[in-house]
């Protein structure tokens, strides 16, 4: 079988953080790839360098060692404003917190992303409404995230990670925040998105969202290993 | 809402009330910055505008007084202002006096009942309307007056209507001594009258013959300078050959003034930049507030992918939205905070009606809306400058 094509690549990472004369090793020589058409969930204990390692695959932060390859190219290598504009093409991000603008409707932050890719004012409200339909919102388009509830501030995140079609989306704890029902709600949403063909990284410690098709892995001290058995 | 003006806006509104006082903070700092700039040289202006209304462009004065300081003047100002007609330079040269007369109408007291009022009568000559601004009638001739509106009113008296004129009350008589009749003329203000005070003018031979004057003094001398001429020429060369007045071109004595009232300017100065200081400080920390507050919403849409360089542009917009809204409002509060002063301020007893010690010049106005608009911007550039370099990752983390 032909193998697919890599969207993200990390060679032998290490992300060592310093703080005076302490430094704690977060990752420590991790390689990974992954490619697309993926669904990957990463376990393991608080501490262990989860959110660190899906920060460095995303671009958002820079490894002190080693290299990720985000589409191709070099994170480390890439100006600030490069890196920008490939997490906005190509990225997606669901944070534990939502961090949806509280002064923007539910539909304007799902559109934030394209606009500020460019994109015409008719073309970001038709995919804004699709994408909220998508997640299963289509009747609170015009409401604020204060008005919403956990669960369907983390659908309007989803819609708005989605936005310019990324070749990658990186959820942090998207569950975190929500009740077991809510969250099983948003783990389903996550295996539609997977057989839709959205390539996935989910940190999580929430087994729902370590379900097939997820392949699971394990952090621990900052490396990571396939799940003992997969 | 794509733009970052309307993002900077939406997000400022979220919160109207804490915005309404940080405008209003701004409207404050804005009204003072620009009743100051209005103070600064606003009392010059408005004197220049004055002294360059008459269309007179050289004044003598009798040597070291102000004009009508005291009563006995230029002598023999007749032949001073013969002197300068009989330049070429000069078009018109004006004498013109003034005397405290009492004034008794004749509908209203007859000749030798009611009370006398005081006024300061100013004598110009006959025909001739210099410092005047005749509201009705015509200028005075041998025999005849102008009223100002306030005198007019309380004498009841109107143009056609006669009046008596004397130099001093005559507490026999209730009436005046060496009185005279005049006829009333016209209405009109004199440049120089303070505000309620009473004014009169009538020719300068008639004033003098009832005060005894023989010397025909003069307060002061106006001059009109013909064509191209230059007033500053003709104001050295009289200086040089007259003994016993001032006489000088307009413009330096504005200068003069001028420097007089740099007080006034320093003034400005100093409360002109106190309070771009304090629309400095209300902008920086509701900026510094602001963005504290979204440190992790910043964080998110630079993860996102919103660049430094607009995330940069829409706080600093925001800063510029409340210095804007601020200005704006106080250009206004502003406008009438002056008007009161001036109002308060040309009460002061003595002072030209028409003088005001608030000018706004455009020029200055927007330069003050410049400064302010600075302000906004420089205030807001270290908390946008900040939003702009979050680091991601770590704010992202302290949100939770
Ligand atoms: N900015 C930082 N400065 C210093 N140490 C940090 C920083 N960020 C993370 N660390 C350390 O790096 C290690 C890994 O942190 P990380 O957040 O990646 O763990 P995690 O697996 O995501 O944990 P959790 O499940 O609790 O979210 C921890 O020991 C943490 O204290
Ligand atoms: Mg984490």
């Amino acid at each position: 079988m032909k193998m697919k094509p890599v969207v993200v690549e990390a060679r032998d990472l290490e992300r060592t953080y310093r703080r005076d004369s302490v430094s704690v090793p977060a990752v420590r020589g991790v390689s990974l790839s992954v490619r697309e058409g993926d669904y990957i969930a990463v376990l393991g204990l608080s501490g262990s360098g989860k959110s660190t390692l899906l920060n460095l695959l995303g671009g958002i932060d820079l490894p002190t060692a080693g290299s990720v390859h985000l589409l191709g190219q070099d994170t480390r290598r890439l100006s600030d404003r490069d890196l920008t504009r490939t997490r906005l093409e190509h990225v997606g991000f669901v944070f534990q917190r939502f961090h949806l603008l509280p002064a923007l409707s539910a539909q304007e932050n799902v559109e934030l992303p394209m606009a500020e890719l460019g994109a015409g004012r008719r073309e970001r409200t038709a995919r804004a409404r699709e994408l909220l339909e998508y997640v299963g919102l289509a009747q609170r388009i015009e409401h604020r995230p204060g008005e919403l509830s956990g669960g369907e501030m983390q659908r309007v995140a989803i819609a708005r990670a989605l936005a310019n079609r990324p070749a990658l989306v990186l959820a942090d704890e998207p569950t975190g925040e929500l009740d077991v029902h809510t969250g099983g709600e948003i783990a389903q949403l996550f295996r539609k998105l997977n057989a839709d063909g959205t390539t996935l990284v989910v940190v999580t410690h929430d087994p729902a969202l370590a379900q097939p098709p997820a392949a699971v892995w394990e952090m621990r001290d900052g490396t990571i290993r396939p799940r003992s058995g997969e | 809402m794509s733009s970052a003006l309307s993002l900077a806006w939406r997000t400022l509104v979220r919160r109207p009330r804490r915005l309404a006082l940080f405008v209003a903070g701004v409207m404050v700092a804005a009204a003072t910055l620009i009743d100051m700039v209005m103070l600064s040289e606003g009392l010059q202006q408005s004197l220049a505008g004055i002294l360059e209304s008459t269309g007179y462009q050289v004044r003598a004065t009798p040597r070291g007084l102000l004009p009508f300081e005291s009563a006995s003047g230029i002598p023999h100002s007749l032949a001073l202002a013969e002197a300068f007609r009989a330049d070429p330079r000069v078009e018109e040269a004006q004498p013109i006096w003034g005397v405290t007369v009492y004034v008794s109408s004749g509908a209203h007291a007859g000749p030798d009942r009611g009370r006398p009022l005081a006024t300061f009568g100013l004598g110009v000559p006959a025909g001739a309307a210099p410092i005047l601004r005749i509201r009705e009638g015509r200028p005075a001739q041998p025999g005849e007056v102008l009223l100002n509106p306030a005198l007019a009113e309380a004498l009841e008296a109107q143009t056609g209507d006669t009046i008596w004129l004397g130099l001093a009350p005559d507490p026999a008589t209730g009436g005046t001594r060496r009185r005279r009749v005049m006829r009333v003329v016209g209405i009109a203000q004199f440049v120089f009258s303070a505000e309620g005070a009473f004014n009169l003018a009538a020719p300068l031979e008639d004033l003098w013959s009832m005060a005894g004057a023989s010397l025909q003094p003069a307060a002061l001398i106006l001059v009109r300078i013909a064509g191209d001429a230059d007033a500053y020429d003709v104001a050295r060369d009289f200086r040089a050959r007259t003994m016993n007045a001032d006489i000088y071109a307009i413009p330096e004595l504005i200068e003069a003034a001028g420097d007089r009232l740099t007080y006034f300017k320093q003034l400005s100065l100093v409360l002109g930049t106190v309070s771009l200081a304090v629309a400095f400080l209300l902008v920086a920390t509701l900026m510094t507030l602001s963005v504290n507050e979204r440190w992790s919403e910043i964080a998110a849409l630079r993860a996102i992918g919103v660049t430094r360089r607009r995330m940069l542009i829409q706080v600093a917009w925001s800063g510029l939205i409340i210095v804007g809204a601020g200005t704006i409002s106080g250009l206004g509060v502003g406008l009438i905070v002056a008007r009161y002063l001036d109002s308060i301020l040309t009460r002061f007893p003595g002072l030209p009606l028409e003088v005001s010690f608030f000018v706004l010049r455009p020029g200055d106005a927007g330069l003050a809306v410049a400064l302010l608009m600075a302000t906004g911007l420089v205030g807001g550039l270290y908390p946008a400058w900040r939003a702009a370099n979050v680091n991601i990752a770590g704010a992202l983390r302290e949100s939770i």
